[in-house]
């Protein structure tokens, strides 16, 4: 027997414990018996492991060079080194699926185990509407698109992976990004439950809550990731195109990020309800539709490698799951009214209610730009493109204003804001503006926009700071020395502080994306050996080229040296990997430099011989703070999702050294 | 609170002079932002606008394709004679049709897709609007309801605020108390 048949038994077995799963929970719960409802629970776990064994199926049958397994032949071959054989697995359609539905029981495993003993009475809901997802991966995994076919004659060698996916990068995005839009499965199957149970209380909000904000935060590593990448490989210069797949990948974050914040409303004051449950569906469908777009092949992108038929059963599915949820909006929607009654405009919730008509408004327009070609197709017969240029012109804007947002939000209390409390708690970040604004042009930086955007960040920024800083003073006035002030402040509200941290990371990312928005410096080149080209004070000197061969991958190398003033910097050397199989995709090598906060970007279009290279360079200033600024989020969502400590006696008597000394 | 009595305080003065250096230092560099374009950022004007003939999704000014290498060293051509970018757009745009375009054009049936987000914006603003001012006529009316719910926050009687704010008070005293260890034992509820 070979991997692969134990993977199809797997998958089989999979299905029929996800029926089973569906129908007991569901017959559980209205019938009132515990006992099924148990058994459906423990059917999710059954599932959990045929699909963690069919995975480990396919990764088997890829290790081993089953070849006689037509996925496996079609996206690895014997070159490949282990690890973008690992990769290969989720590389093609077949196997993501597989990955994703794999994820997706791993999950609900989770989940079914994490809350063995709270809200009872949504459980089975959730356990029902995880595994009918479930099912529907499952029945295109085992009757329309199966990782496992086998072909009767084995070939000797496989086609191996597009030669764009060999890269690091291959390792850790598309995993993340699938995750992603697996995991806001979770808070939708929550969310339908509760629509279901008519239990729409505070207690569903919290589970909720804490999933999204793990869905949102693997979806904005997925993003990061993505964008890292595509600096790194691209060869463009740039990290986002407003690609229509990157679109689909933002899309749930938008409305994620949306939720994260209404939902304080509905903690506090109780309205809001029907929304945020509008919102987590959005974000559950809109991760249907990228998974689906993606695969659709009706809108082309850089990820077309993607490309297949699937279409149609995914907007089937996008469209069932559509409709039940709006007949049970419907049906809920008398106990969807507001609890307690909204304040005033200029207050906390209103800051929030304008953060979800922003984040709302540039998901619709990022939504409307991404399908038009479609509409356009269908209403006109005509083809075109949405490029960046829409987007730019159309979010751009609103992502400044949304900044500008989050700088004032904080600021305000709830209910209703005094204006004599907003000047008070505003002077800070607005002189920090202020400052901004005038060092600008003191430094050479005369551009308007970049001016304002700059000085919104700055106004974001000493908001964060004041605020920060009024909780330690609080703290250090019943005694705390400064540190230990700051660290209690920002321990003891961690939804709060994780929240700054994520909006600092955001601060620094925007500062990257105006930066290297608004000044990248780009100047093509065709240099002989010898010859150098200048841009912003950068010399790039040709000194020749080389080529090698390993494991059949030829790799060609253009080598520069590098020098500003006269003094050398050091030397690059970007180049073109061939590889076998794929002699007209030449793979880029992309060299970047980083000196400072700028990089040097170069990308070599073509060498002739020895003697002749044309070449791209780009200057991206501030790019790194892109980067700096996405792990700064991450690690804030990851601070607001740990877990709260639960202060025992034990956790007493260990702080109590640190304590007593700090008093000394 | 009239602008007089604000007037009066340094945080309103603080907050509105860093205002008002905001506004003249943006007004200042609006007024210069006029000046003439260097002609690689021309060249990027234009050619951000085309999309590549030979590529997914990439504009020309973006692609590292041999293709739009040569379209851009076309229109570098066409700007350095002296045509203005509109004018080295529509050459590319007789030449090869309306699909070369990268995004498309604000004119006839695809205004529609630079209308219909700003539209949605101010659906947004009115229905935003309507709900809220729904809210708050419901909200006046049962303002006292409100005073006695148990989830109210901030609306207590001044009798309830002294009672939490001597609450807050003990229990601050008594974290302070696990310092010395005086009530290890009700920590150890928890």
């Amino acid at each position: 027997m070979h991997f692969s048949d134990l993977g199809t038994i797997c998958l089989a077995l999979a299905l029929l414990f996800a029926v089973y799963a569906v129908a007991s929970s569901v017959l559980g719960a209205v019938r009132d018996k515990p006992a099924l409802v148990a058994s459906g629970r423990r059917a999710t776990l059954m599932v959990a492991l045929f699909m963690v064994m069919a995975a480990i199926s396919l990764i088997a049958s890829f290790l081993l060079r089953d070849f006689a397994v037509k996925y496996v032949a079609d996206h690895s071959n014997r070159a490949m080194p282990w690890y973008y054989t690992l990769a290969a697995f989720y590389g093609g359609q077949e196997g993501s699926l597989l990955y994703w539905a794999m994820m997706l029981s791993v999950f609900s495993a989770i989940a079914v185990l994490l809350y063995r003993r709270a809200p009872a009475a949504l459980m089975p809901y959730v356990v029902a509407t995880l595994m009918s997802i479930e099912l529907f991966f499952l029945f295109m995994l085992n009757f329309i698109s199966t990782p496992f076919t086998r072909t009767r004659v084995a070939p000797l060698d496989g086609l191996g992976l597009n030669p764009v996916l060999e890269d690091p990068g291959m390792l850790i995005h598309p995993p993340l990004l699938l995750m992603g839009y697996m995991s806001f499965s979770v808070p939708f199957a929550f969310a339908l439950a509760a629509l279901i149970t008519g239990n729409l209380n505070s207690n569903w909000l919290r589970s909720i809550r804490r999933w999204a904000l793990t869905s949102w935060t693997i979806q904005s590593a997925g993003l990061l990731m993505g964008a890292w990448w595509a600096y790194h490989v691209l060869g463009w210069g740039g990290y986002w195109g407003w690609d229509p797949v990157e679109n689909a990948a933002l899309l749930p974050w938008l409305t994620a990020t949306a939720f994260l914040h209404s939902t304080m409303v509905q903690e506090r004051r109780g309205t809001l309800k029907m929304w945020n449950l509008s919102l987590i569906v959005a974000s559950f469908l809109l991760s249907i539709f990228g998974t689906f777009e993606v695969r659709s092949g009706i809108i082309s992108s850089v990820h077309s490698f993607a490309y297949s038929s699937l279409g149609s059963y995914f907007l089937g599915f996008f469209a069932v799951a559509l409709v039940v949820t709006l007949a049970l909006f419907v049906y809920r929607l008398p106990r969807l009214r507001p609890e307690q009654e909204f304040g005033a405009f200029v207050s906390r919730e209103g800051s929030f209610l304008f953060n979800n008509f922003l984040l709302s408004g540039i998901a619709f327009a990022t939504f409307w730009g991404t399908i038009f070609p479609i509409i356009s197709e269908v209403v006109r017969g005509q083809t075109m493109t949405v490029g960046s240029q829409f987007y730019q012109q159309v979010n751009g804007p609103l992502f400044l204003v949304l900044l500008a947002a989050m700088g004032l939000g904080p600021l305000l209390a709830w209910r209703k804001a005094k204006w004599s409390s907003i000047w008070h708690n505003g002077r800070w970040p607005a002189l920090a503006a202020a400052v901004c604004a005038l060092i600008l042009p003191l430094a050479g930086v005369s551009n308007i926009w970049a001016n304002i955007g700059f000085t919104v960040c700055a106004f974001g920024a000493g908001t964060i700071a004041y605020e920060v800083w009024r909780g330690m003073r609080v703290r250090h006035g019943h005694g705390e020395s400064y540190p230990i002030a700051f660290w209690q402040l920002v321990v003891r509200h961690r939804q709060r502080y994780g929240g700054y941290l994520v909006h600092l990371g955001l601060i620094v990312l925007a500062v990257g994306v105006i930066g290297s928005q608004l000044f990248q410096q780009e100047q093509d080149a065709n240099l002989h050996v010898g010859q150098s080209m200048t841009l912003s004070g950068y010399t790039v000197t040709f000194t020749g080229a080389s080529q090698s061969t390993t494991n059949g991958i030829q790799t060609i190398l253009a080598h520069f040296t590098v020098s500003q003033q006269g003094q050398t910097l050091g030397t690059i050397a970007p180049g073109q990997r061939i590889f076998p199989g794929f002699e007209t995709q030449p793979t880029s090598i992309v060299s970047i430099t980083t000196y400072g906060l700028r990089d040097l970007y170069v990308f070599l279009s073509s060498v002739d011989g020895t003697s002749t290279a044309s070449i791209r360079i780009f200057v991206n200033p501030l790019v790194s703070l892109i980067w700096m600024g996405g792990l700064i989020l991450l690690a804030g969502g990851i601070f607001c999702w740990w877990p709260e400590r639960r202060r025992t006696v034990r956790l007493v008597e260990a702080s109590q050294p640190e304590r007593v000394e700090a008093r000394v | 609170m009239s602008i007089r009595t604000l007037a009066k305080r340094p945080a309103f003065v603080v907050a509105v002079i860093a205002l008002m250096v905001i506004g003249v230092v943006w007004c200042i560099s609006a007024g210069r932002a006029n000046g003439p374009k260097s002609l690689d950022q021309r060249l990027y004007d234009v050619t951000s606008q085309i999309q590549c003939p030979a590529c997914n999704g990439e504009s020309v000014a973006n692609s590292s394709s041999q293709v739009a290498a040569d379209m851009r060293s076309v229109a570098r051509e066409k700007l350095l004679e002296g045509n203005s970018e509109a004018q080295v757009l529509q050459y590319f745009r007789n030449r090869y049709g309306d699909t070369i375009l990268e995004s498309p054009p604000k004119q006839g049936f695809t205004l529609l897709i630079w209308w219909a987000p700003v539209l949605m914006l101010i659906a947004g603003l009115v229905i935003l609007w309507t709900v809220a001012r729904e809210w708050r006529a419901r909200a006046s009316g049962d303002a006292r309801r409100a005073a006695t719910d148990e989830r109210g926050g901030e609306l207590f009687t001044s009798d309830e605020r002294d009672a939490l704010r001597s609450l807050l008070r003990r229990e601050l005293d008594a974290e302070e108390g696990f310092a010395t260890g005086r009530t290890l034992a009700s920590g150890g509820e928890k």
